[in-house]
């Protein structure tokens, strides 16, 4: 008897030594990791993570470049009709919508999915949201993609929250290729040869971005100087007398903006603004998803800018070929197999 | 200071608004010269052509400046009038413009227009113009079917018809495209007058001055209605017809107003009151008062807006900061006069 409870005994202790110290174990310690976020918050990702809720298009897109699709289960609902994300990731339809940033988010909803990680926007309500959430141990993070580099950061920081495989090298490949090949070949464009843009958001033709935000760099990156950059902060609206006075070489519409507001392009008022006169204007690419969003994405509108503004120095460069390579590492398919073109002309009321 | 020469104040408002309009059009984010702006004038007038290098800056007087001056002129009197009117009609001085609804209607229209998918440019002004008149034909209506104390269940009844409105603004918000509609929206509702051309001024110069007029030559009967609907009907005049004739008038000319330019906030509620306080309460005097003072506030709020920096102030910041301690000022002063 003595010896049958020493050999249970005996089995317990090695099942007590095996599940605290084992192989297991082990691996639960090294899933367990602390990020911070871009928002400064640190936040302990407790295991493996297969349930992700986005809450805004651009981390939605980073999600879906870093091959992390069939771990969504709940996304903004605007996602849910982009062109883009039915594309690659078909079952969108049956994810969760679970609000936006601009009308609010669901809470409960995003609560009831259980998710094992929620990423969220810095603006609005999104450090509240996610402090609320920490409160009920659900793992949330800020990203603040508004830059190459800051969206090269987000995407490192849901790539390393989630843990496991990711496409993230491949896409920062692609992103850093593309942005060496503009400044390559931009590096010798001379000063007085540099042209000045405008950039107009979907507010309207006289709204629009600042110095701190991603257009400002697709345009410095394009070896473009952006008129509004002076500006800060988010969206500004400007007079047409401001546009006029800073007359610039071209314009660039947001992919979002409504097809009836160029109208006011034709207005008389504005006709010798060189970029109308000279009909530089352009809408940002493409019919798939807006590349004038922080994402992977918005390096390809670099690209497009430049060889739309410098042709001559983009001659050799077949640009649907390298969208469609861009393409073809971050989702899978290129864009015309997901039936997408640029779409960047405007219709002249003229 | 009331009983002083009425004739003589207009006459130097009108200076001042004369003043204000050339101070006005001469300043702005281009900058034209006193000799360029003097040649501007002349060539316009005399036929002459315009030299190359001046033709821009004739594009930026002639098709941007002067229009946009002349919209907040008109849109600026139209509201402080209307809010004179509705003041006066429903014995109020709380009252402003869009107390039945016109604004919410005309925001809604526009709203409506934005994300309906025939994506006209015209389409958002006739919306928000024809859904303006619905929400002022519902208030009257409701209250006609109430047809008790007509004058309060009015008020009552634009409440309704306001919040109804303001709901279905909400509900469009929250189901349009947070990336594509969305912004476009509240783009347009936040009041703004850098978006007007001549056709704007032309089809909102008429409706306002007839209204200005209309509303000057009734001016005696508002003095009567403002007495209550006995004392009109015991003086032979027919309250209801003359309520109903003045408020179309008003929410039409309100309604013109915000489908062109959006929601412009304070100036139907404080000029009235700083009209009052110079001309009198009698409408035939304070009227015309209403109107240049309204023009003033509008052109000067306006004139700040799109010079001070780049990026345009909204109209409505500088209405509300500068409209919010005048009228807390007017309510000190008159504490205790019955103005309230």
């Amino acid at each position: 008897m003595v010896q049958k409870i020493r050999v249970w005994t005996g089995v317990l202790l090695l099942t007590l030594v095996i599940n605290v110290f084992g192989p297991n174990a082990i691996g639960k310690e090294q899933n367990s990791r602390m990020v911070m976020d871009q928002a400064g918050r640190r936040v302990v990702i407790p295991g493996v993570v297969n349930k992700i809720v986005t809450t805004f298009k651009p981390a939605t897109l980073c999600v879906l470049s870093l091959g992390l699709a069939p771990k969504l289960i709940g996304v903004d609902t605007s996602s849910k009709r982009d062109r883009l994300s039915k594309a690659v990731f078909p079952k969108i339809n049956q994810v969760t919508g679970i609000g936006n940033k601009s009308m609010g988010i669901n809470f409960e909803t995003l609560v009831s999915l259980e998710p094992d990680l929620v990423i969220l926007y810095s603006q609005k309500d999104g450090l509240q949201v996610a402090d609320r959430l920490a409160s009920l141990n659900i793992p949330a993070i800020v990203i603040l993609p508004e830059s190459f580099q800051t969206i090269r950061l987000s995407l490192k920081l849901i790539a390393r929250a989630v843990g496991g495989e990711t496409n993230i090298l491949a896409v920062e490949q692609q992103m850093d290729n593309l942005l060496h090949l503009i400044r390559e070949r931009l590096k010798d464009l001379p000063q007085e040869k540099r042209k000045t843009g405008y950039f107009a958001s979907s507010r309207g033709v006289f709204s629009t971005t600042t110095g701190n935000m991603i257009q400002h760099e697709i345009f410095t990156t394009a070896g473009i100087e952006n008129v509004s950059g002076e500006l800060t902060g988010y969206f500004q609206d400007i007079s047409p007398e401001q546009l006029f006075r800073w007359n610039p070489d071209l314009m660039v519409l947001s992919r979002h903006m409504k097809r009836s507001e160029t109208k006011r392009l034709s207005n008389k008022a504005l006709s010798r603004v060189t970029a109308i006169s000279t009909q530089q204007v352009f809408r940002c690419p493409s019919s798939l998803s807006p590349w004038d969003f922080p994402s992977p994405l918005s390096v390809l509108a670099s690209l497009w800018l430049a060889k739309r503004v410098y042709p001559d120095y983009f001659v050799d460069i077949d640009l649907l070929d390298k969208t469609n390579e861009f393409h073809r590492v971050l989702f899978g398919k290129t864009m015309d197999e997901m039936g997408g073109g640029l779409d960047d002309t405007i219709q002249w009321d003229r | 200071m009331r009983s002083a020469n009425p004739k003589g104040k207009l006459l130097i408002l009108s200076l001042v608004l004369l003043i204000l309009f050339l101070v006005s059009v001469s300043m702005g984010r281009v900058f034209i010269r006193g000799t360029d702006l003097l040649t501007l004038v002349i060539n316009f007038f005399s036929g002459n052509e315009t030299a190359k290098d001046l033709l821009s800056r004739e594009l930026v007087f002639w098709w941007i400046r002067v229009p946009r001056c002349l919209m907040a002129i008109l849109v600026g009197s139209g509201l402080a009038i209307s809010g004179a009117v509705y003041q006066a009609l429903f014995r109020n001085p709380l009252v402003s413009p869009d107390i039945l609804g016109v604004s919410a209607g005309c925001t809604f229209g526009a709203a409506l227009g934005l994300v309906l998918p025939f994506d006209s440019f015209y389409l958002v002004h006739v919306m928000s113009f024809g859904f303006g008149l619905v929400a002022v034909s519902m208030s009257i209506a409701l209250a006609r079917m109430i047809a008790i104390k007509a004058v309060m269940i009015l008020v009552l009844a634009g409440m309704v018809v306001l919040s109804f409105f303001n709901a279905l603004l909400m509900i469009l918000k929250y189901f349009s495209d947070p990336y594509e509609q969305l912004p476009s929206i509240i783009f347009w509702v936040m009041g703004s007058l850098s978006r007007v051309t001549w056709e704007n001024v032309l089809v909102m110069a008429p409706f306002t001055l007839a209204g200005i007029l209309l509303f000057i030559l009734l001016g005696f009967r508002l003095n009567i209605l403002s007495l209550g609907d006995i004392q009109a009907r015991s003086l032979g005049m027919s309250p209801s017809f003359f309520r109903r004739l003045l408020i179309i008038t008003s929410s039409f000319m309100v309604a013109i107003s915000v489908a062109t330019c959006g929601q412009i906030a304070w100036i139907g509620l404080i000029i009235p009151h700083m009209a009052r306080a110079i001309a009198g309460p009698e409408h035939e005097r304070m009227i015309p008062m209403t109107a240049l003072l309204g023009a003033i506030f509008l052109l000067a709020a306006d004139t700040l807006a799109r010079t001070v920096s780049s990026a345009e102030i909204p109209v409505g910041i500088i209405t509300a900061l500068t409209g919010a301690p005048i009228f807390g000022y007017l309510m000190i002063k008159n504490r205790g006069s019955g103005w309230l």
